[in-house]
């Protein structure tokens, strides 16, 4: 993330003042005083993360005390939730569901934002400004026609009807022609010159190339799928199916009184993210920017 | 020919997986769902699976009993007021990517370790200091916090900070409105466990300078400091309306705003006293009086000096998303000022009721769950997209723009008001439309997990409601009918930001 910091900075190398002390002492200052003011407001962010995960490590009969710190470190805690409740399943269905979605909407985006961006065929532009438009549908408008739709096909509980509606994606095919737009037409002439068909075009240079664009919406798919919480809620009826968050929600509504095991629990349901974000977080950016929406 | 055939050809089987799902999980659903909308469809009677009667058509019913219920408006006005979270929440996120776009490092690159040693050592120790003598376990614990999230800012730079800022909103979802709610519990909450101390010493500081008195067998409390606390708040109040409406007035005379968007601006600012009064928020109604007289007056001496027109005339809804987000502003800082008065008009009697202050019960009283709601969004938004799209933003704005204002002497604000505002807008622009659009269709998870839309309906917006009628009552022809009006708003949301995002892009 090279172009956010030192932007401020003035352009000339100001020699003057580089050898006086005075500027050096201000411009220490300066630079704690920033560092100070962000610190507090993240620590001050980072507070309810904190309170969590201490929490989940302590006794219950803590739970409520004003002291923090537990007085035993209860690491069977987490060991704890897999028995009360059939979190594991939870965990497993989440990840599942989420990966099926993930594989399956990159695949058919990428093919359909390869033939959006790179084709020429009679009828394209026009189908892509009918994609457009549904995009400005509120998500809701799709759901109670397609809950009739997964009823008549009996699939309302199942792996398969959580899967099947996220599996085709107007907005992945947006963001991915987007960027394939901005990968170099001659390319394309090239490779027909030298006598490619489209199949490879698009499976061994274009699709390369667009490798980031690939993985941000892999990212984007895969977490807005792990935490999606309508449509389960509305598809799911049996407990052994449950994805995390209506897990979660089961969870707190049947045995909400054990804070600290919901606590646990939460805390499990989160760290997949944060690393997923920790270690991916330069992918997503530019993705931010082609798509404009929450990651 | 051929070969249009054949590219032809090709191009749909590189769709056709694509535009299969598109039809059968979009297209067709948009176009049943406004059928729906036209038509008694319930879940129990017309499921396809017993099909003992054919859903029936009703033309607009559903829309007409939408028009007329007395819930709709009510939920319609709780969506809107959490979006008023939303330019505090922007606010917020410009001044933190203004931070992080500031040179972090300094000219310190060669003695970098020892800097950084430097500042880790000044904050532990100032930490320490802070806490005072009593070094308890959680002292310990939120001071190597401070010290490896300073640590590591000043070995990495900017892009630490914005992942801590960061994993609010990107893990919020159930979990995060989980913890929440488990935060927010009245008793065992750790909210309330640590308002629970200055909540009593503030008690006996009250009780010590107030007077109970029982007249005629009626407990009555009087507190001069209090009453005068009250009547300063609603002054700043009104001092804030008088604030805004001179920024507005300038605008509009300079040719900054148009009639319109000064007529905007105006209605904004002045709709903390009309929701005011109309609601009879206003402790004693002599100073709800007062206050709308004050403000009435202030608008009437600017009426009177609009007379001869502006010094600069421009366009009729000339600049009004910049205006309305900056008056949008003003107004939630009267509403806060209208608070702060209530909440000094009412303190002296909770303070002598049995028992002293007490803590809020946060999402289990109607007056605080909107309040705890928007506090909690507020965490999620301050580190979201927002700051990363104004990081954005501010670093294609041009410096030769601020040597000029160099030049001439400008201070920081006013570089910030005359070049960094203007330059920003359409970002601006763009994270308001969203944030309207989303905050339209939101507060469903939120609503489900932490309140069930409660209490007295506090909490419910319009996707809730969606759901109560469509899945729990299983009205789905009157469920599409809230979604289709939902989508309506959209629309219209989306059709000013095409008008006028545009605008704002050319200038």
């Amino acid at each position: 993330m090279k172009q956010s910091e030192g932007t401020q900075a003035p352009a000339d190398a100001k020699i003057i003042k580089i050898i006086n002390p005075k500027f050096w002492a201000l411009s220490l200052a300066g630079i704690t005083f920033k560092h100070l003011a962000l610190t507090c407001l993240a620590v001050l962010v980072a507070l309810p993360f904190i309170w969590m995960v201490l929490t989940s490590l302590k006794p219950l009969g803590e739970v409520g005390l004003p002291e923090w710190i537990p007085s035993a470190w209860q690491w069977n805690n987490y060991g704890e939730v897999f028995k009360v409740i059939n979190y594991g399943q939870f965990y497993l269905n989440s990840i599942f569901v989420a990966c099926w979605v993930t594989f399956l909407q990159v695949f058919t985006s990428s093919l359909a934002a390869f033939s959006f961006s790179r084709l020429q065929w009679k009828l394209r532009d026009r189908l892509f400004v009918l994609y457009l438009g549904t995009m400005m549908l509120p998500g809701i408008v799709m759901m109670i026609p397609n809950y009739q739709i997964m009823i008549k096909l009996g699939l309302v509980d199942s792996y398969l009807g959580l899967i099947l509606p996220g599996a085709f994606s107007t907005f992945g095919t947006f963001l991915l022609r987007q960027f394939m737009l901005s990968i170099p037409r001659s390319l394309d002439e090239a490779a027909e010159i030298d006598g490619c068909g489209p199949w490879q075009l698009f499976w061994e240079i274009v699709l390369p190339l667009a490798r980031p664009g690939l993985i941000a919406l892999t990212i984007f798919t895969f977490i807005g799928n792990y935490q999606s919480f309508f449509w389960p809620l509305v598809m799911l009826k049996s407990v052994d199916k449950f994805t995390l968050p209506i897990g979660l929600l089961f969870f707190d509504s049947t045995r909400g009184q054990v804070t600290h095991l919901l606590m646990a629990a939460v805390t499990m349901s989160i760290v997949p993210m944060i690393l997923i974000f920790v270690l991916l977080q330069k992918y997503m950016v530019k993705g931010i920017f082609l798509g404009g929406v929450k990651g | 020919m051929d070969r249009n055939v054949r590219r032809t050809v090709n191009g749909f089987l590189f769709l056709s997986p694509n535009i299969t799902g598109f039809m059968v999980f979009t297209a067709f659903p948009i176009v049943f769902s406004l059928y729906m909308a036209f038509t008694d469809w319930d879940l129990t009677l017309h499921n396809m699976f017993k099909e003992t009667s054919w859903p029936r058509f009703i033309f607009v019913a559903n829309f007409i009993e939408l028009l007329q219920s007395k819930e709709f408006p009510k939920y319609f006005g709780n969506t809107l007021f959490f979006m008023m979270g939303l330019p505090l929440g922007m606010a917020l996120s410009l001044l933190l990517a203004i931070l992080l776009n500031q040179d972090l490092k300094g000219r310190f690159t060669n003695i970098r370790k020892v800097f950084f040693a430097g500042v880790v050592f000044f904050a532990s120790i100032s930490i320490l200091v802070v806490f005072g003598m009593k070094t308890t376990a959680i002292t310990i614990l939120l001071t190597s916090v401070f010290w490896l999230v300073m640590g590591t800012g000043t070995w990495v730079g900017a892009t630490w900070y914005r992942t801590v800022f960061y994993l609010p909103h990107f893990t919020s979802g159930v979990a995060t409105f989980l913890l929440w709610k488990k935060m927010y519990n009245p008793q065992t909450g750790p909210i309330n466990l640590a308002l629970v101390g200055p909540l009593e010493s503030a008690t006996t500081v009250i009780k010590s300078i107030s007077r109970s008195e029982v007249v005629g067998g009626v407990a009555t409390v009087s507190s001069p400091i209090f009453t005068g606390l009250e009547y300063l708040f609603l002054a700043a109040m009104v001092g804030t309306f008088f604030m805004g409406l001179r920024r507005t007035w300038k605008w509009w005379d300079d040719g900054q705003a148009g009639l319109l968007s000064a007529i905007v601006c105006v209605a904004f600012l002045a709709l903390p006293f009309a929701i005011g009064s109309g609601a009879g928020w206003f402790a004693h109604p002599n100073a709800g009086l007062i206050a709308g007289l004050a403000a009435a007056a202030v608008l009437v001496v600017y009426l009177v000096l609009s007379i001869k027109g502006p010094s600069f005339k421009s366009a009729f809804a000339f600049n009004m998303g910049s205006m309305a987000l900056i008056t949008l502003m003003i107004m939630v800082i009267e509403f806060a000022f209208l608070g702060f008065s209530i909440v000094s008009a009412n303190m002296p009697a909770n303070a002598w009721a049995s028992g002293g202050l007490r803590p809020p019960e946060w999402l289990a009283n109607y007056y605080w769950a909107k309040p705890a709601i928007m506090i909690m969004g507020l965490w999620g938004a301050i580190g979201s997209n927002n700051v990363i799209l104004y990081q954005a933003g501010l670093s294609v704005i041009s410096k030769e723009l601020y040597e000029a204002a160099d030049v001439d002497g400008a201070t920081s604000m006013q570089k910030f008001w005359n070049v960094t505002w203007p330059q920003l807008a359409p970002t601006t622009f763009f994270i308001f439309v969203m944030g309207i659009i989303g905050g339209l269709q939101g507060g469903f998870e939120m609503a489900r997990t932490m309140t069930g839309g409660g209490p007295a309906g506090a909490t419910t917006t319009m996707t809730f409601f969606l759901y109560e009628q469509g899945f729990d009552s299983g009205r789905l022809g009157y469920a599409s009918a809230v979604a289709w009006s939902i989508f309506v708003m959209v629309m219209v949301i989306t059709l000013i930001n095409w008008k006028y995002g545009r605008k704002h892009e050319t200038e």
